[in-house]
C-alpha cells in the first residue's frame, strides 16, 4: 500500500470497485452502498475517507427542489487521480503482503 | 408505496447521527442523511437511519483523519504494533547475550515494543519447535 492510502479493508474495496465500474458517473450515499452491496447507511465514513484523500470529489445536486419535492443530494465521484490510485490500490490489496509461513508437504508419488 | 417525504423520527435520527460529527461538517451531513431518505419506503428510512447513527463514531473519526492528512504507512504499522503489543501480543524473537554464557544467554525480545520477556526457559538443545 502507498504512504497514505486507505486502509483496503473488504468493505472499502467494495466501495472502490463500484465506483470504478464507471468512474464519470456520479452516484450518492445510497447508490454507492447498493452499488457496492452494503448496508445503506455504512459507506459515509468510507466516502470521507476517500474524499480526504482527494480518490473522490463531491457536489450538491443542482435541482428545484420544489419542482421535485425533495432536498438535492450529494453526489460522490472519482477524481483523475482517484482512479488511478484506486485501480494501484485494488490491484496491491490482492497480492498476499507476506509468505506463508507453514506450508505442507506434497506427497511424491 | 413510496411516500413523497422523509419520515419525521428518520430525520431527527439522522440528525442526531450529525451532530456528532465535527461543527464544520454538521450542517453538511445533516442535510445529505435527510436528502437520501427521501425515496425510500418507511421501513427503508427507519433502517438506514439507524445504520447512520450507528455508523456515526466511524464519519467522525474518519473526517478527523481526514483533516489530520493522510497516516504516512510505516507510523500506521507503529500504531498497530503498539495496540498489538498493549494487547499482549508481542512480537517475540530469540536473542543471545554474548556477555552470558550458557542457557542464560538466550532471551526473548519483542521486535515492536523492544520489552524483554521474563521467565523464558530457552528450550533444550535438539529439541525442534518445543517438541513439535
Amino acid at each position: 500500500m502507498a504512504d497514505g492510502g486507505p486502509r483496503m479493508t473488504i468493505p472499502t474495496q467494495l466501495v472502490l470497485r463500484a465506483l470504478l465500474e464507471d468512474p464519470q458517473r456520479e452516484l450518492y450515499g445510497v447508490e454507492v452502498g447498493a452499488a457496492a452491496g452494503l448496508p445503506s447507511g455504512t459507506v459515509h465514513p468510507i466516502l470521507a475517507r476517500l474524499e480526504g484523500l482527494r480518490w473522490l470529489e463531491s457536489r450538491w445536486e443542482e435541482i428545484d427542489t420544489r419542482a421535485a419535492a425533495r432536498p438535492a443530494r450529494r453526489y460522490y465521484r472519482l477524481t483523475a487521480d482517484g482512479v488511478q490510485s484506486a485501480r494501484a490500490a485494488l490491484a496491491r490489496a490482492y497480492r498476499p503482503s507476506r509468505a506463508p509461513r507453514f506450508r505442507p508437504a506434497t506427497e511424491q508419488p | 408505496m413510496t411516500p413523497p417525504t422523509a419520515d419525521r423520527w428518520c430525520c431527527r435520527t439522522v440528525q442526531l447521527a450529525a451532530r456528532v460529527l465535527p461543527a464544520e461538517h454538521r450542517q453538511r451531513y445533516a442535510l445529505e442523511f435527510v436528502a437520501e431518505l427521501y425515496g425510500m419506503s418507511r421501513r427503508q428510512q427507519v433502517s438506514h437511519s439507524v445504520q447512520v447513527l450507528s455508523r456515526a463514531w466511524a464519519l467522525r473519526a474518519a473526517l478527523d483523519a481526514a483533516a489530520l492528512g493522510p497516516i504516512p504507512e510505516k507510523a500506521r504499522h507503529r500504531t498497530r504494533g503498539w495496540l498489538l503489543c498493549h494487547l499482549g501480543r508481542h512480537l517475540w524473537t530469540q536473542h543471545r547475550n554474548p556477555d552470558v554464557g550458557g542457557k542464560d544467554a538466550v532471551f526473548l525480545l519483542c521486535l515492536r515494543c523492544g520489552r524483554e520477556r521474563q521467565g523464558y526457559e530457552p528450550p533444550p538443545p535438539g529439541s525442534v519447535l518445543g517438541g513439535l
